[in-house]
């Protein structure tokens, strides 16, 4: 009985004692929902903002927690992350983790300096650092973006960014820009981020997209506004593309990133009004790459299906299969004029594509060396590209023909 | 119906015993081993290097039926006391330095990725002393029986992984199909192909599995799924990190179970995958011990081989902690890897040919 007494013993003490080794308790831990990233004022020193979320708002321990503000926004100049992730620690009493941390905001200046290579590359050594963190580039310092960015409806910080992310699938205004995805594209080919602002210029376009962030007519509400994207490349920033150019840099990719996205169109019908559409896609893009002749020739092929949910001019596209026609065929000729426009631009500005058709041109070789020796984007730089969009109509949204006002058009 | 134990195993036991033993490396450092030698192609060279070890398998198992012994009978038989004893002390070297060096780099994995502040020297004890000398210690049924009620667990769940992670993959990034080229990833598959040596080596064991055709069964299906887990794994690896950034990635694995999403709100699994990856990790060093006890009993004739798997188990706890970090061990294991590939595929051939001259003298 004393050896059998012995072993529960034991038995016991490894199911109980095992958590113990190095447990953290959930009210010791600050938990860094956003890091900020900035240059600071001597050599190369960066400025690192966190934005600690207050785990005890909105729970079941609110009471105990009333007067406490729902985040803590703490900027620290260090080196690099990690020695500002303990330097922090002097002033906080909370252990600093980044296990629930999705957002890192960079603020432009860094990005566009030569020191933020460095300072992305050495972040993710540090195993707490997880590779599906949010990439965004904000227009001005970081600090002041997450000092600004006071969204009414969300109290929690974190929950604003996972929103946030969740309403990219279906806007495509912003590229979903993870680190994953970054640290893939880190040479000559592009790698676009979120780009957002907290201050306001709003201008007003005629098309509804091609803002930039900071530029969207938007009276009250929070300041922040997540548009267009900017540009990396080689592990800096060197441009930004607007909401419009960003959503043709996905549409034209092979797999699809974006759920649904509504655009407007001038009528070809009636060119005075514009006419708003609903765009999915559902199947990927073709993309067919000859390399053997110089230049080479791209075939991009993207299916669309379209949804007209709102038509301004009134006119009846449900019932005359020639204005149907019609429509389709301006609708893919526009969005063929745009995206021709936005090739010539970065092959001319910045010798990169976004479309991720590197590898799709690695289909065409044997070995990697023989890629390697192939120089991708010298060659893209020069290619031949053609771009089709195939649409169909998918629905006409609720109304069988458009209330009509005066009889005799009908 | 209930069978009465008579230490021996059956076809399922020694399959899943297979798949512990072999299955696992893709969650060590053995993926960064592959990707640096074959790229993109990196996924092909498990399935090539199980091609290089089928051959020799066939040529085997005819030999353990025709002797009705194990591989350790076979060499007594062919070679003669003395080589055999020989050969029997290189396999040992072999299989058990490759524990001591393994258990290092599943300690600093534990360390790297998991907990920063426990030392590797407890974790190397719990692991090796703890976990695998009780199971080692417990003997081959109990392995066996540990091995179909956890191995099960893993399959499905590697599934699951993958299914977690099948939306970020792009698969497109495979290509170019033949990576680092054709000849390249002959010749590195040729030589890593002692990841698989434990097909062969487990023949030593061949007594101890009930039938002969329990054996050839388990062994065929113990060799080529773990090849097939390990290919599609590697060709994860490379469409999630997309090569080059695959290349820099520490621990893979690890990575990937980061960034598995079951449903969008499940998307911190890694602890799942982390406790799973323990048991299997305990289990597999369990058996290397038992197989190091084993031949080790056999070269220096002690029959109670068991009472040598504590001592065994301690000084792989030793030998772990000489290098200072993972990758100085890694050069070893590589040295190691090559020379005991070469081993592991000329063995059943000496074999085979020695069978062949007796059959001559004897007409």
């Amino acid at each position: 009985m004393t050896r059998i007494g012995w072993k529960l013993g034991i038995l016991l003490a490894v199911l109980f004692l095992a958590g113990c080794g190095e447990r953290l308790e959930l009210e010791q831990q600050a938990f860094v929902v956003a890091i900020g990233l900035d240059k600071g004022e001597k050599g190369n020193l960066i400025k690192v903002t966190f934005q600690i979320s207050n785990p005890q708002v909105n729970t079941s321990q609110a009471a105990e927690s009333q007067t406490e503000p729902p985040a803590d926004i703490v900027t620290i100049t260090a080196p690099d992350l990690l020695a500002a992730k303990e330097l922090a620690q002097s002033s906080l009493s909370r252990k600093i983790t980044f296990s629930h941390l999705e957002t890192i905001i960079i603020g432009e200046e860094l990005a566009k300096d030569e020191l933020f290579n460095n300072v992305i590359g050495s972040a993710i050594i540090d195993p707490e650092m997880r590779r599906e963190a949010m990439m965004i580039i904000s227009k001005e310092p970081a600090q002041d973006f997450i000092h600004a960015n006071k969204p009414t409806m969300e109290t929690r910080p974190h929950k604003y960014y996972a929103f946030m992310e969740g309403n990219w699938e279906h806007t495509g205004y912003v590229p979903l820009s993870n680190l994953n995805t970054f640290y893939q594209r880190t040479d000559d080919e592009l790698f676009l981020a979120a780009y957002a602002s907290a201050q306001s210029e709003p201008e007003e376009h005629e098309d509804d997209d091609t803002y930039l962030a900071g530029e969207v007519p938007q009276a009250s509400g929070d300041p922040v506004q997540m548009i267009g994207s900017a540009i990396l490349q080689r592990g800096r920033m060197v441009g930004t593309l607007n909401g419009e150019e960003t959503r043709f840099s996905l549409l034209l990719r092979r797999k699809n990133l974006i759920e649904s996205m509504t655009a407007s169109f001038p009528d070809p019908t009636k060119e005075e009004y514009r006419l708003s559409v609903v765009f999915s896609r559902t199947e990927n893009s073709k993309i067919r790459i000859d390399t053997d002749r110089s230049p080479a020739k791209i075939d991009v092929t993207v299916p669309l299906k379209m949804r007209i949910n709102s038509n301004l001019s009134l006119q009846d596209f449900t019932q005359n299969k020639d204005q149907q026609k019609k429509l389709v065929k301006s609708v893919e000729e526009r969005l063929e004029k745009k995206s021709d426009e936005l090739i010539e631009k970065l092959q001319e500005e910045y010798k990169g594509e976004p479309f991720v058709w590197y590898a799709a041109a690695r289909k065409n070789f044997w070995t990697m060396k023989q890629f390697e020796d192939y120089g991708w984007d010298r060659q893209f730089a020069e290619a031949d590209v053609d771009i089709n969009f195939v649409i169909e109509i998918e629905s006409f949204g609720e109304q069988i023909r458009p209330p009509t006002l005066e009889k005799d058009e009908g | 119906m209930i069978r009465v134990s008579d230490g021996k195993i059956g076809a399922r036991e020694f399959f899943a015993i297979l798949y512990a033993m072999m299955a696992i490396r893709i969650t060590n450092s053995t993926p960064n081993l592959l990707l640096d030698a074959g790229l993109t192609a990196a996924w092909a060279m498990p399935l090539l290097s199980a091609a290089f070890l089928f051959g020799p398998l066939l040529l085997l198992l005819p030999l353990l039926k025709k002797y009705n012994a194990g591989l350790l009978g076979l060499l007594d038989t062919l070679t003669g006391n003395t080589v055999g004893r020989l050969i029997t002390f290189a396999m040992f070297v072999a299989i058990f330095s490759s524990t001591s060096l393994n258990s290092r780099n599943y300690a600093d994995i534990v360390t790297t990725m998991y907990y920063s502040e426990t030392s590797v020297l407890l974790i190397l004890v719990v692991l090796i002393l703890g976990a695998s000398f009780y199971i080692a210690h417990r003997g081959l049924e109990a392995i066996g029986r540990t091995a179909l009620l956890v191995v099960p667990v893993f399959l499905l769940t590697s599934v699951l992984l993958v299914i977690g992670v099948a939306e970020q993959l792009n698969i497109l990034y495979v290509f170019p199909i033949a990576g680092s080229g054709p000849v390249e990833l002959v010749k590195n598959s040729a030589a890593y192909s002692a990841f698989y040596g434990d097909i062969i080596l487990v023949a030593i064991l061949y007594a101890h599995v009930r039938t002969h055709n329990a054996f050839r069964k388990a062994a065929i299906w113990g060799l080529w799924v773990p090849a097939v887990k390990m290919a599609v794994f590697l060709a994860v690896y490379v469409m999630m990190f997309d090569y080059p950034a695959v290349m820099n990635i520490a621990f893979p694995y690890h990575h990937l179970t980061r960034m598995a999403m079951l449903g969008s709100l499940a998307n911190h699994v890694e602890a799942l995958f982390l406790a799973l990856w323990f048991v299997g990790a305990a289990l597999h060093f369990g058996i290397y011990l038992y197989l190091s006890a084993y031949l080790l009993g056999k070269v220096v004739n002690y029959k109670q081989f068991e009472h040598l798997i504590l001592p065994l188990a301690g000084t792989a706890v030793v030998l772990g902690m000489i290098p200072d970090n993972h990758l100085q061990g890694e050069l070893w294991r590589m040295l190691l890897l090559e020379v005991s590939s070469g081993m592991f595929l000329l063995l059943p051939v000496l074999l085979w040919t020695l069978d062949r001259f007796r059959k001559k003298a004897k007409q």
